[in-house]
């Protein structure tokens, strides 16, 4: 399972480190245009990894534009060759979907009891946020390693790479994210 | 007994599939761009003027650290006085200071006199002095 996540993330991994985006990297930190030109790059990514947290088109407008101001305002001081571009990308946008996250995670206690009490049959997008709330209720290292694992399908090392950890970290956040994730599943599903 | 590993699979893909899709976004594009073209100006300017602060601060405090570690001491006080009709120069612990460092020169007008007291000081320096008053 763990082997097959990686592939999708670690060859756009390998075009991030491209010298071509170094370049527009650098020139970005001065030129309006090639700021525009990184932002067209990258806005479909941040806006599907983060409305797969949030579930809600507004809230991830709103974060989506969050990531990409703080991306204007830090990038001149982002250095090429420390952490690969869009790892940086997405340890912003993670730590912006973490803090809203953090306020989110006793109403998704809340709605994940509402969800259980029903015993009908859910569509697949009720299914969805039901899984949203139960992936809310867990501390937020858990949820951003998860979501980078097995959402947007990146290999440990990447994850390793974007949450500024070891990769043994990495690791056993996946683990004990899973463990504590499985029973609220299944208990959804009993 | 465990729930199998399939609960999650089956989790992930329906995450997966539940993302909202946006191929762009012009009004973002365009904020971004203003937010760049106005935070650029002043930028560089308060840049500049506080790597100037920092260099005159440094270059300073470097300057006054290497003066005192050469001996030179810039509050040294140094008395004046008149003995037997002359000007007599002491430092701080009472001793004369006299040399070719010193030159004193005394002009008498009115019924006072001035002096002036001229002294190299420590290394590149020179201090002058002046005083006037009644003899006593």
């Amino acid at each position: 399972m763990e082997a097959l996540a990686i592939t999708g993330w670690l060859v756009s991994g390998l075009a991030a480190s491209d010298s071509e985006e170094a370049q527009l990297v650098t020139r970005a930190k001065s030129d309006p245009e090639a700021m525009a030109q990184l932002f067209r790059d990258h806005y479909c990514r941040m806006v599907r990894y983060i409305s797969r947290r949030t579930g809600n088109r507004a809230v991830t407008d709103d974060l989506v534009s969050e990531v990409f101001l703080t991306m204007v305002k830090y990038l001149p001081r982002y250095r090429i060759g420390q952490t690969p571009f869009q790892a940086w990308l997405y340890r912003l946008a993670t730590n912006q979907v973490n803090r809203w996250a953090k306020r989110q995670r006793r109403q998704a206690w809340q709605q994940l009891q509402d969800y259980a009490a029903p015993s009908r049959a859910m569509p697949d997008e009720d299914s969805a946020a039901r899984i949203r709330a139960a992936l809310l209720t867990l501390p937020v290292h858990y949820q951003s390693a998860l979501a980078l694992h097995y959402l947007e399908e990146m290999s440990v090392d990447a994850v390793a790479q974007v949450l500024g950890c070891a990769i043994g970290t990495v690791k056993s956040r996946l683990a004990r994210g899973r463990d504590l994730l499985r029973p609220l599943l299944s208990e959804q599903d009993a | 007994m465990k729930p199998s590993n399939d609960s999650l699979t089956r989790a992930w893909e329906l995450l997966k599939a539940d993302s909202i899709e946006a191929a762009d976004n012009p009004l973002l594009e365009n904020r971004l761009m203003n937010e760049m073209k106005k935070s650029a100006t002043p930028h560089t300017w308060k840049r500049k003027l506080a790597l100037a602060a920092a260099l005159v601060i440094g270059f300073l405090a470097v300057g006054s650290g290497i003066a005192v570690a050469a001996g030179y001491n810039p509050f040294k006080t140094l008395t004046v006085f008149f003995q037997d009709g002359k000007v007599v120069i002491t430092d701080e612990n009472g001793n004369q200071v006299s040399g070719d460092n010193v030159k004193i020169d005394v002009k008498e007008e009115g019924g006072q006199k001035q002096v002036t007291v001229e002294l190299k000081a420590g290394p590149g320096g020179t201090v002058k002095m002046q005083s006037s008053g009644e003899q006593k």
